[in-house]
C-alpha cells in the first residue's frame, strides 16, 4: 500500500476520532452534561446531527480537517500521473491497453484515492459519533444546530439530515477529486511535486481570503464541503460549478492523454 | 512448510472476516442501544383556538403545569407596516446594519392561569418556526405591543391576552428568496417543547398585507 495514502489516511483519522474525543465523548460521558442529557427543564439532549465533525464548524478539528482537505486529498495519489510519466512506467502501460485506457484508468484511480482519503475519516467520525449520541431529529427551536435558514439545504437537513449527510459525503468525494485532478493537471507542466501538491491548497486558501467579509464566502471551495454552512451559497450553483470543473478537468486531461507524444 | 502457509491463509480467511462481522455487530449493538434510550419526540399538534398546556411530561418538578394558552389569531407584518402601528418603533438589527428588511410574527395568545397559586407567564418558551427557520420573542417589542401588562405572572384562575412578537430578517434566509419572501404561508408553528414531547401549534395562514392593515386600523391587534 502507498505509505503517502497511509499517512494522510491515518492524519484524517487521528483529526476524525480527535474530534469525536472533544464533542461527541463529553456530551455522551462527562458529568457536566447530566442534565441536558436527561432531557428534564425542557432541555433538548445533544444529538448526532449537531456533533458530528460536519456539524460543528467552530471546533478545531472541524476547522483543520476541512482547512487541510485539499492536501490529505492531494498527497497520496495526486503525482502518480507525473510520476509514471517520469519512470516511463506509462509507456509500458500504454503500449499493452492504449492511451485513452491508460488515462481514463488513471483519472478515474485518482478521483477513488482521493475521494476515499477524505471521505473515510468522515465515516469513521459519523460511526463513532453514532456510537456515543442519539439521532435525535435536529429542531432549529432549539437553536443547537449550525445549520440555519440561510444554509444551502437548510430545509432538507431539518427534513431528512441522513440524506443533508450523504449529499455533503459526496460533494466531499468529488470536491477532493477535483483537487487530485488540479494537481494533476499541473504535474504535467511543473516538475516540482511540492509545488503540484500544494496548489490545490494555496489555490481553496487564496479564494477564502479573498471571498472572505463579502456576500460570496459560501461559494469558497472550504466553505461549500463543510456541511455546517457557516456561510449561506446556492445549491444549484455549487453543483453546476462542480461538475463544470469535474468535467473541464477530466476532458483537458482525456485530450492531453490522447496527444499523449506532447507531454 | 507448504501446510504452514495453507493453514495460515485459512485462519486469515475465516478470522478477518470474522472480525469484520462481530466489530459491526458490536456497533450496532451500541447505536441501537444508544437510541433506545432517547426515543424519537412524541408529536404533539395544535390549530388555532386549541387549548394547549405547557406541562412538559418529562418534567416533574414543572412549575407551569396549571398554566393554559390559546392562540386566538396572528398576522405577518413588514417593518414599514409595523411602524404605523406603533411609531416609534426602530429595530436595532436594521439600525445597526445587521438586515435591510424585517417582518414580524405577531401571535395573540390568550394565557390561563388554572391553578390554586401564581405563575410566570412562559414567554421564553415560545419560539416560532417555519421549517428551517425559527426564533424567539422579541422581548424589546414584546414590551411595546402590550404596554398594560405590568406583571409577568398570573394569579390563580387569572388570564390575559398578550401578544408574542418573533422577528425574521432577509439576512436570516441568505440567498433563499423564495422562503423569505413566503415568509409565514408555508407551514408556520408556535412550538412549545422539543424534545421528549413536540408540542407545536399550526398557525395557519396568518393575515399580512391588506388584511393585516385592517387589523391595525380596527386596533383589535
Amino acid at each position: 500500500m502507498n505509505p503517502a495514502f497511509v499517512f494522510t489516511l491515518s492524519f484524517g483519522i487521528v483529526i476524525a476520532v480527535a474530534n469525536v474525543a472533544l464533542v461527541a465523548a463529553p456530551y455522551s460521558l462527562s458529568d457536566n452534561f447530566a442534565t441536558l442529557r436527561s432531557g428534564l427543564k425542557g432541555e433538548c439532549p445533544p444529538s448526532f446531527f449537531g456533533n458530528w465533525i460536519g456539524a460543528t464548524p467552530f471546533t478545531i478539528t472541524t476547522s483543520i480537517f476541512y482547512y487541510a482537505l485539499p492536501l490529505i486529498a492531494c498527497i497520496p495519489y495526486a503525482t502518480s500521473l507525473c510520476s509514471d510519466i517520469s519512470s516511463n512506467f506509462a509507456d509500458q502501460l500504454i503500449s499493452r491497453k492504449g492511451r485513452l485506457h491508460y488515462f481514463a484508468a488513471k483519472l478515474l484511480a485518482i478521483v477513488l484515492v482521493c475521494g476515499a482519503t477524505t471521505v473515510i475519516p468522515l465515516l469513521i467520525n459519523i460511526i463513532a459519533v453514532a456510537c456515543l449520541l442519539p439521532q435525535i431529529m435536529p429542531d432549529p427551536t432549539t437553536f443547537m444546530y449550525a445549520v440555519m435558514a440561510s444554509t444551502m439545504l437548510a430545509e432538507l437537513f431539518y427534513a431528512q439530515p441522513w440524506c443533508y449527510i450523504a449529499l455533503f459525503l459526496a460533494m466531499t468525494f468529488i470536491g477532493s477529486g477535483i483537487f487530485g485532478l488540479v494537481s494533476t493537471v499541473l504535474a504535467l507542466y511543473v516538475r516540482n511535486i511540492f509545488i503540484v501538491v500544494l496548489a490545490p491548497f494555496m489555490l481553496c486558501v487564496a479564494v477564502q481570503l479573498a471571498t472572505q467579509n463579502t456576500s460570496y464566502a459560501g461559494f469558497a471551495p472550504l466553505n461549500v464541503l463543510l456541511p455546517a454552512q457557516p456561510y449561506p451559497s446556492i445549491f444549484w450553483v455549487v453543483t453546476l460549478a462542480i461538475l463544470a470543473t469535474l468535467a473541464i478537468l477530466v476532458i483537458f486531461l482525456l485530450v492531453k492523454g490522447v496527444r499523449y507524444e506532447d507531454i | 512448510m507448504k501446510e504452514y502457509k495453507r493453514y495460515r491463509f485459512i485462519a486469515i480467511v475465516i478470522f478477518i472476516p470474522f472480525l469484520v462481522i462481530s466489530i459491526s455487530c458490536l456497533i450496532c449493538l451500541r447505536i441501537i442501544t444508544v437510541n433506545n434510550t432517547f426515543p424519537a419526540s412524541t408529536v404533539h399538534s395544535y390549530s388555532l383556538g386549541d387549548q394547549v398546556t405547557f406541562a412538559n411530561s418529562s418534567d416533574e418538578e414543572n412549575e407551569l403545569a396549571g398554566t393554559t394558552m390559546k392562540v386566538i389569531e396572528s398576522v405577518v407584518l413588514e417593518d414599514d407596516e409595523l411602524i404605523k402601528l406603533i411609531p416609534y418603533y426602530e429595530d436595532p438589527v436594521i439600525t445597526n446594519k445587521g438586515a435591510s428588511k424585517a417582518k414580524i410574527l405577531i401571535v395573540k395568545i390568550l394565557l390561563q392561569n388554572d391553578a390554586d397559586h401564581e405563575e410566570p407567564i412562559p414567554l421564553a418558551i415560545l419560539k416560532a418556526r417555519e421549517y428551517a427557520w425559527a426564533n424567539g420573542c422579541d422581548f424589546r417589542l414584546f414590551k411595546m405591543l402590550n404596554p398594560n401588562l405590568t406583571s409577568l405572572k398570573l394569579k390563580p384562575n387569572e388570564s390575559s391576552e398578550v401578544f408574542m412578537p418573533f422577528s425574521a430578517y432577509d439576512t436570516q434566509f441568505g440567498f433563499n428568496a423564495a422562503s423569505w419572501n413566503e415568509f409565514g404561508s408555508r407551514n408556520i408553528r408556535l412550538e412549545l417543547t422539543a424534545y421528549p414531547n413536540e408540542t407545536s401549534i399550526d398557525l395557519g395562514l396568518p393575515y399580512r398585507h391588506q388584511e393585516a392593515q385592517t387589523i391595525i386600523e380596527s386596533k383589535t391587534l
